[in-house]
């Protein structure tokens, strides 16, 4: 009877408090050519959301985290999507279907992402910050 | 002929472009995305029912030959769910093409694939977007095309079911118009404005649209023109309203051989109040058509969303429907992977439907076209019948639970109880899908759904 009890307290837990597992510090990351550049928090999230989609008069390369990765439930917080990849992937189906963005490149680990920082215009996010032009820290 | 080349077509398409999604082609970026739906139906409508269909082949140069009715044997379906288990009415598959020419210009098109109900064809591939974009700036997007109606809270992209929490739309709000005119050819504009954490989303469009369609075992034409409309959502991360309006000119040849009929029994009896009501009513062209759409998004807690929709179409047409829906959902999102959406729709026709009704009635049982035209045959009783599918009234209750297995693929099951309201009046009792019934029905849909 206890250990009935105790996997249903486990179990409610797991229903609540699901978001909130996945705490994690976020660098926004940009190519060599936006090095140094400034942005507000509302101008990342617009980016992330691919709802501006020029930076210096030239379409931006977005990079996503893997969408089976601990960061992208961050990044969904973040973007206000609840914390859930499954609402950032249907917000990016919407996007995408109705002609409106271009889908994120996804990088499944730091050095697919350092590649794909190499083109000019393009920013991601990483968990990591070492050798990496970090423009803006997202954190929990 | 075509068709089948069609389908090879796109049969090929399949086959190629989900290996080579994105590449560069004569200086210009080319991106293959798509989406599909697999898609199980099923309800307790009967396996089989008959309807009268009424015959009047009155013009002759003899005079006036008695009308008559024939039964039709018909497979009853409430949105597609019949008695048996059937993958096709909801399954679908779509591809989109997007070539990026500059930082400016694009050119996208979609194609999407499924099987077809309301035309002789079993299935369609049509092109749901195909429309060339122009960006001035960031905020505004200019696109010349085939544009789809952005009336409803997901008419953008009501065909990518994986990216909405149930197997199928509430179609109190979404079947309101069963399905036709979602598209549009001519220009669409939207302009957003940002401020802190909202944004503000407008758009415009103009265009006409044409549609063959089989009603009552004849193939008819039902065109709208002069479609102009205006949308705007307001919203931030947890909340957002939207509204939408459209007004369009409407026409269609299904009214002919009733007005014939009105038409020779005046002549035969003289003129009366009723005929001459029912004539007016049948002038069914460049009938104005106005679409209303309204829509309410919460993110209440951390893993609860309410969504509430009401639509509205208005036509004084005899053919085309004067109807209400609306729904409320809630959806709880759980163990990251799983949600389940509780759902409660209503629909209902406005009075403007129970009006044709009414003078639809009023001339088929006047004692002019029973004594002179009708003579028993029952053929103007058959009719009345069929105007008063028109008059459905339900409520619907459904749950919908959701896993998705990867990102990009989820598994729904939905199971919804239907209800008719308020048709004590009537012999027979409908859904507002034009089904008869006698009692309530339960829906039953499983679908697998995708996107890459």
């Amino acid at each position: 009877m206890i250990l009935y009890s105790r996997k249903l307290i486990i179990i409610l837990l797991l229903l609540f408090t699901s978001g909130a597992l996945f705490a994690d510090t976020l660098y926004v990351v940009v190519s060599d050519n936006l090095r140094g550049m400034n942005f507000s928090a509302t101008e990342i999230k617009h980016i992330l959301l691919g709802e501006v989609t020029r930076v210096k008069n030239s379409r931006v390369h977005l990079i996503y985290p893997s969408y089976s990765s601990s960061a992208i439930i961050t990044l969904s917080k973040f973007v206000g999507k609840g914390g859930s990849a499954r609402n950032l992937k249907s917000y990016w189906s919407k996007m995408i279907f109705t002609g409106r963005g271009i889908p994120p490149d996804t990088a499944d680990n730091e050095a697919e992402l350092r590649r794909l920082l190499e083109e000019d215009n393009s920013i991601g996010v990483s968990t990591q910050s070492a050798g990496m032009n970090v423009v803006f820290t997202i954190s929990e | 002929m075509f068709r089948i080349l069609l389908v090879n077509l796109f049969t090929i398409l399949c086959m190629i472009f989900p290996a080579v999604t994105y590449g560069a082609t004569f200086g210009m970026d080319f991106l293959v995305n798509g989406f599909g739906t697999v898609c199980a139906s099923k309800s307790d409508l009967p396996k089989q029912a008959y309807v009268n269909i009424p015959y009047y082949p009155f013009a002759t140069t003899l005079g006036v030959v008695s009308p008559y009715i024939a039964p039709a044997e018909y497979t009853p379906a409430y949105v597609g769910a019949g008695r048996r288990w059937d993958f096709l009415p909801n399954s679908k598959f779509g591809l989109q093409f997007t070539a990026l020419f500059n930082d400016k210009f694009k050119a996208v098109t979609q194609l999407v694939g499924g099987s077809e109900s309301m035309t002789n064809n079993n299935f369609y591939v049509q092109m749901d977007w195909a429309y060339l974009q122009y960006n001035p700036v960031d905020a505004l997007d200019l696109q010349f095309g085939r544009v789809r109606l952005p009336l409803f809270y997901y008419s953008d992209y009501l065909k990518v079911n994986h990216a909405q929490p149930w197997v199928t739309p509430p179609e109190e709000v979404y079947f309101i118009s069963a399905g036709a005119f979602q598209n549009l050819d001519g220009i669409r504009a939207s302009y957003s404005f940002y401020w802190q954490d909202w944004t503000a989303n407008t758009k415009f469009w103009y265009g006409s649209m044409q549609e063959q369609l089989s009603i009552l075992n004849r193939d008819i034409i039902v065109s709208v023109r002069d479609g102009i409309g205006a949308g705007l959502q307001v919203g931030n991360d947890r909340f957002s309203i939207q509204g939408s309006l459209m007004r369009s000119i409407y026409n269609t040849t299904l009214n002919d051989p009733l007005s014939g009929l009105v038409t020779a029994t005046q002549r035969i009896t003289g003129t009366f109040a009723s005929a001459q009501q029912l004539q007016s009513m049948l002038q069914d062209t460049n009938v104005p058509i106005v679409y209303v759409g309204l829509a309410l998004s919460a993110n209440i807690l951390e893993n609860l969303d309410l969504l509430v929709e009401r639509a509205s179409i208005f036509s004084r047409g005899i053919i085309s429907t004067a109807r209400l829906g609306w729904y409320g959902s809630l959806t709880y999102s759980f163990l990251e992977k799983y949600a389940m959406t509780f759902t409660y729709g209503y629909s209902r026709p406005l009075q403007t439907e129970t009006n044709k009704y009414d003078a639809v009635k009023a001339f088929f049982t006047s004692p002019q076209y029973l004594n002179f035209i009708d003579k028993n045959s029952g053929a103007g009783a058959a009719v009345i019948n069929l105007f008063q599918t028109y008059l459905g009234e339900q409520r619907s209750y459904a749950i919908d639970l959701r896993y998705d297995i990867l990102p990009s693929v989820s598994l729904k099951g939905e199971v919804k109880y239907i209800t008719p309201i308020d048709q004590a009046a009537y012999a027979l009792k409908y859904l507002f899908a034009r089904v008869q019934t006698q009692k309530h029905i339960w829906v039953y849909r499983v679908s697998f759904d995708f996107v890459f």
